[in-house]
């Protein structure tokens, strides 16, 4: 039978190994080349499968465990007497990544629209105030720009440039399916105060992904307010497995990157200051 | 003394103030209805927003900005509450393994 081309070639008594040979079929029911076959317990001894998915293993042991691996396919671990016909099944995890679209999530490779994912382990490390600033340099097509020194304060975000002259050019944004309000909480009413976005009261590590829809058609479902392009952020929720404790703390600080004129000493300041006096108050 | 715009920085660092602040809350809660119905589910979302912001300035009369006015001083603070209630009604349609339809009905 043709399912059956396993073939032990038994010249164990006078070697004590064995030679192995088998079949890789695809999820489509074609031969599979290029299949990586390594003997688990030794991990030298391996071999690949040829254009016709062959594969022909002489194990020393005799029964040993194969290892099959093959990118995008999920590995396979068989014993060697099992291993004569094997079907490889793609690694849905490894080639349909899902992105958080705002109203529900698709597969990346059902998505039609133009959007980039960030996701958690992307922005961990990063070391920013504002969740917006850690796009910068991630996103093709969107331009970040700092409104002010202050930390967190309002980042001026273009996704594909500007889009109107006399309305607003900032992204719409949603946190977890709601759209959220992203004045500068600082300075909008004039209080004088420095800028500061409301995004930066969410902190970095406790979002799982950032998404930025860019064309209409991802932004579609949000209609007008989608004008600007719309970034979707997802927070984390509880996940299974072991109770995980974090603790994060992060100091950082900012110089001139150029050097300035060094500062005067109590002595210098002291001393033009009375000649600053002199020089209002007396009339030569 | 008026000595230009060469103030002590010192002095001005311990009578002068500027303080913001910005706390903020949001929660947001989702159920999730399993419909008798295969492939059709409701969402409720329910989400609040609650922040509140406060900002204290002060300008001392002797030196510094507040010079000219004979001091100044300010206070302000803003609570801001947003609501948002979500409904969603949700279908997938599968006619066969290429052709997948996902419709979604939405109120906000």
């Amino acid at each position: 039978m043709f399912l059956l081309v396993f073939l032990a070639l038994g010249i164990s008594s006078a070697w004590a190994q064995k030679t192995f040979s088998g079949k890789v079929i695809g999820p489509d029911g074609l031969r599979l080349p290029g299949v990586s076959v390594l003997e688990k317990a030794n991990p030298m001894n391996g071999v690949a499968t040829d254009i016709d998915g062959n594969w022909t293993l002489t194990v020393p042991s005799g029964n040993s465990i194969l290892e099959f691996t093959a990118i995008g396919m999920k590995p396979i671990e068989i014993a060697t007497k099992d291993a004569g016909k094997l079907t490889m099944v793609i690694d849905a995890t490894l080639i349909d990544e899902v992105i958080v679209l705002g109203y529900g999530s698709q597969n990346k490779s059902e998505l039609t629209g133009s959007s980039v994912q960030v996701d958690s382990d992307e922005l961990a490390d990063l070391p920013v105030a504002s969740v917006d600033q850690a796009l910068q340099g991630k996103v093709a097509g969107v331009n970040i720009a700092s409104t002010s020194g202050t930390p967190g304060s309002v980042q001026n975000i273009r996704i594909r440039g500007i889009s109107s002259i006399t309305a607003g050019n900032s992204p719409l944004y949603v946190v977890d399916g709601i759209p959220v309000n992203n004045s500068d909480i600082g300075n909008s009413g004039s209080t004088g105060a420095s800028s500061l976005s409301e995004l930066s009261s969410l902190n970095s590590s406790d979002i799982e992904s950032i998404t930025v829809l860019k064309d209409p058609s991802a932004t579609a479902t949000y209609g007008a307010r989608g004008a600007n392009g719309v970034i979707v952020i997802t927070t984390k929720s509880g996940r299974k497995g072991k109770a995980k404790l974090e603790f994060k703390a992060t100091l950082g600080f900012s110089n001139d990157a150029i050097d300035e004129p060094k500062v005067l000493t109590a002595a210098q300041r002291e001393e033009l200051t009375y000649e600053a006096v002199l020089n209002t108050y007396m009339v030569v | 003394m008026n000595t230009g715009t060469m103030n002590n920085p010192l002095y001005i660092a311990e009578h002068d103030m500027n303080l913001s602040k910005y706390t903020r809350i949001i929660s947001n809660n989702s159920l999730n209805w399993i419909t008798p119905i295969e492939n059709l589910s409701f969402t409720s979302r329910i989400n609040i927003d609650w922040n509140t912001f406060s900002y204290k300035t002060y300008q001392n009369p002797i030196l510094g900005d507040g010079e000219t006015s004979n001091g100044t001083g300010s206070q302000t603070t803003r609570n801001r509450v947003t609501y948002s209630i979500q409904n969603s009604l949700n279908y997938f349609w599968e006619i066969s393994e290429d052709h997948k339809l996902d419709f979604t009905l939405l109120q906000e």
